[in-house]
């Protein structure tokens, strides 16, 4: 029997989320960078846009988790 | 069709005047979420033991249930939006170019509810902080449930990326139109903006379609959340690779209901018949079809593949499936709103827009019911049953049930609010249908 073990060489999610489902991203933001009309201030604009949202988004859920947590304090 | 023709006054009519109908509406939805925010202060307080999961003797011991369906549910309606832009932009179809704001704004809407979802299903929602975020740089690497959480939050970024950058165009041009209240909002929206940007941020947007025209639908929706179940070996109902497919068509055939119920919402609210013409409605009405179609095809291999002469395990589970009422319920409706959609294809006199609205409040009822049944049914009938002995069938707890009534008015809350901040129908589509056309899509029809 031919066995395949993927995490032999690396966990699946490392190669699942970050070689095959990032390619997406990686290819719009290279198109940004390399493509034409080329605009290296803008393409860095929309670069910040991407980071400034995935920094708000986690870090405004931090800050609403700790909000709740206050209210509704775990059971000691 | 209406023979008005549309001007930059239509689009920035819900920001300059607030009808009767609106406070009424925003009165109610406010009342609803409330009462929502009071169950779920409930289910904080006293923990998940308020909700029938995993309550097993009298409820079937599944631990997922209405809120992880809800959770698939929500998410594929917030396909819908920015699928379609994207193929506007990609595909040219600039038929669709009046919806394409309202379906982008859809998916945000809809992304966040989904994402409320887990808030709630985890029970504490410090635990997103506490064990999600922290655990990341381990978990990242083995647990669906955190490629979930990624693909995600990538799918919401880039979908805020792109409504950011291609409302800038609208908001400069139309800012003396807009409410002075909000100058400081507009002022960083449109922060560095000037003409000579257009062509450029268009090409921007254009590499940001092509991404998000490729995850969303194949990775996201096709890919990680049916991953989330057909990876695991000891459920039947959930295993296989038809899994990814199935999800997509769900997804799909919520979205392009959810974006009519939307339009025609919009539509009778601002008086945009001439803009959200019957021909964009029929249009998407026949896209819902399609979708439907494939939803019932890839319902029609399971179930001819799990009745037949399956392994005893997923004979079970397709002999539970094919049997229970709510499982007939779904199948009925979406059959019931494909009927339709063939005969106005076929006779166009039968199409109406109240026809093509029931047709999608009754898909989305199907597809909502379907994929709250896959995810508990899956749990139900596993390969080894443990709980064979204390026999019992999960059916939500009236704060489960009172999740949906809320997310779904928080969701109209969103778009009571966004109508009174943004243009949500772009300025390119006023200026296509005035045949000012300019070259942001490429192709025709």
């Amino acid at each position: 029997m031919v066995e395949f073990q993927a995490w032999n060489f690396m966990y699946p999610g490392t190669w699942v989320i970050f070689i095959i489902i990032g390619v997406p991203v990686y290819t719009a933001i290279l198109g940004w960078f390399l493509g034409k009309p080329r605009d290296m201030e803008k393409a860095l604009m929309a670069l910040t846009y991407l980071i400034g949202f995935i920094v708000s988004m986690w870090v405004g859920l931090y800050f609403l988790t700790v909000a709740i947590g206050i209210v509704f304090p775990p059971a000691m | 069709m209406s023979s008005r023709t549309p001007n930059t006054d239509d689009i920035v009519r819900p920001m300059q005047s607030t009808a009767k109908w609106y406070y009424v509406v925003f009165g109610a939805a406010s009342i609803l979420a409330l009462v929502w925010f009071g169950l779920w202060s409930i289910q904080l307080s006293r923990g998940l033991a308020v909700t029938n999961l995993a309550d097993w003797g009298s409820a079937g011991g599944v631990t997922w249930g209405l809120y992880i369906g809800a959770f698939i549910w929500w998410v594929g309606i917030a396909h819908g939006g920015i699928i379609l832009s994207a193929a506007v932009r990609l595909f040219g179809m600039k038929r669709y170019l009046p919806v394409a704001r309202l379906a982008e704004l859809l998916t945000i809407g809809a992304l966040s509810m989904a994402g409320f979802y887990i808030v709630i299903h985890v029970g504490r929602p410090d635990r997103i902080v506490t064990s999600v975020v922290q655990a990341y740089p381990v978990t990242v690497h083995q647990s669906p449930l955190v490629w979930d959480v990624t693909v995600i939050t990538m799918y919401m970024v880039m979908t805020l990326t792109y409504l950011g950058l291609t409302i800038r165009y609208d908001l400069a041009r139309l800012r003396d139109d807009l409410p002075n209240i909000l100058e400081p909002v507009y002022k960083v929206a449109t922060i560095g903006y000037s003409e000579a940007e257009d062509e450029v941020i268009e090409r921007i947007v254009w590499w940001l379609a092509l991404g998000v025209i490729v995850m969303a639908p194949l990775l996201l929706h096709g890919g990680v959340i049916p991953w989330l179940f057909a990876l695991l070996p000891s459920m039947p109902g959930w295993q296989g690779a038809i899994q990814g497919p199935q999800f997509l068509t769900i997804a799909l055939t919520s979205a392009i209901a959810g974006v009519i119920i939307l339009a025609l919402a919009l539509r009778r609210a601002y008086d945009w018949h001439h803009i959200l013409t019957d021909d964009v409605i029929r249009g998407l009405t026949l896209w819902l079809g399609l979708f439907s179609l494939l939803f019932l095809w890839l319902q029609l291999q399971q179930v001819i593949t799990g009745v037949y002469a399956a392994p005893l395990d997923q004979r079970s589970f397709a002999a539970a499936k094919v049997t229970n009422p709510y499982y007939q319920f779904a199948i009925g409706v979406v059959l019931l709103s494909l009927a339709y959609i063939f005969a106005q294809a076929v006779k166009a006199h039968l199409f109406s827009p109240m026809r093509s609205l029931a047709a999608s409040l009754l898909v989305l009822a199907g597809t909502l019911t379907e994929k709250i049944l896959f995810v508990f049914e899956g749990l139900e009938y596993p390969t080894f049953d443990m709980y064979y002995n204390t026999p019992g069938h999960y059916f939500p707890s009236p704060i489960e049930i009172g999740s949906l009534v809320g997310t779904i008015a928080l969701c109209t809350l969103f778009f009571l609010v966004i109508v009174k901040v943004v243009p949500v129908i772009e300025l390119h589509a006023i200026e296509e249908l005035r045949g000012e056309g300019h070259s942001h899509v490429e192709g025709d029809d």
